[in-house]
């Protein structure tokens, strides 16, 4: 009886939690961002790059320049239900939920490389939940965290802003990836500031 | 023998489902390559670095300085594809080099990050 009971309820894991997933991204600064005791107007950005290396991102400022430190680490849990019968096993039906651990560090300089102002951002944000119906062999992350990621090859698409949406290329001087118009953390939404301009 | 043969199927069970997934993207990190110049600040040129490492990732005009920033990323995922659990992990890596050029194109400072990618030579 006992074994007959210990199989049902191992039937039954198997058709309930069929698809169960966790996903975990880290997107590395290499950097604590645990060095965030520095000193306006007494620091000069040479020793913040001895200490820290490049940041991020950097960009000009009028009157000086900014750098960015950003250290993300991204889960998401998925929990997945599978179905029985012919075609609906091949499918399984799964609800998911993000969480983004972020550690951002801002330093802005005057022309002469001398400190204005330092900032530290320790957070842990929801992104958000989401569901979908998957290919119970797929395993795939269900929120969208590609923003989050930086591109190394972003800096070699440069020729393809030619070819964007009017909106969006009529404003690629405002654009917030090339290090001369100001910079912003992963993931802000397109519904600020320069992003705007673009109509996204 | 009876055991070999659980062994067996619990390994082919466990391995059928492990994904692994490695890639590179940006310029190649020649930084960390062992020949590697020497920077030398007040000294070295953006011709010497450009010669050296080749074009930048980006490069970045200040007010009164150029910034050459270098950046090669690597992705390195693995992940478990079981009945009833999976499980991925994706780690980025990125390797950067910037260097700091007054209006004369002389280096006036650099720096690598703290994290470093080994220099793979390209055939």
């Amino acid at each position: 009886m006992k074994r007959r009971n210990r199989s049902a309820s191992i039937l039954l894991g198997c058709c309930v939690l069929t698809g169960c997933s966790s996903l975990h991204k880290e997107v590395q600064s290499g950097v604590t961002l645990d060095q965030s005791s520095y000193e306006e107007r007494s620091v000069h950005y040479h020793q913040v790059l001895n200490d820290l290396g490049p940041p991020a991102r950097l960009t000009a400022t009028p009157g000086g320049f900014a750098f960015i430190y950003e250290d993300l680490v991204v889960d998401e849990l998925q929990v997945g239900i599978g179905g029985r019968g012919n075609f609906w096993e091949w499918l399984k039906l799964s609800f998911a939920g993000t969480t983004l651990e972020r550690r951002s560090l801002l330093f802005q300089f005057d022309q002469d490389g001398a400190l204005n102002s330092v900032g530290l951002l320790v957070s842990e944000e929801d992104l958000g939940k989401g569901g979908a119906l998957q290919i119970i062999v797929q395993v795939k992350q269900i929120v969208d965290t590609s923003e989050y990621e930086d591109d190394a090859l972003d800096a070699a698409r440069w020729g393809a802003s030619l070819l964007d949406p009017l909106p969006k290329a009529l404003n690629t001087a405002q654009n917030l990836n090339t290090g001369a118009s100001g910079l912003e953390q992963s993931g802000t939404t397109t519904k600020v500031g320069q992003h705007t301009l673009d109509m996204q | 023998m009876k055991m070999m043969k659980w062994i067996g199927l619990t390994l082919i069970l466990v391995l059928a489902g492990c994904t692994s997934d490695n890639g590179y993207s940006g310029v190649d990190n020649i930084w960390r390559s062992a020949n590697s110049p020497v920077w030398e600040v007040g000294a070295t040129t953006e011709t010497d670095v450009i010669d050296a490492l080749g074009p930048p990732s980006q490069l970045i005009g200040l007010d009164k300085e150029t910034v050459y920033y270098y950046l090669r990323e690597e992705r390195k995922a693995r992940g478990l594809l079981l009945l009833i659990y999976n499980w991925k992990t994706q780690t980025l890596v990125y390797d950067r080099a910037i260097f700091f050029f007054n209006k004369k194109g002389v280096l006036t400072k650099y720096s690598y990050s703290l994290e470093a990618l080994p220099y793979e030579e390209a055939e």
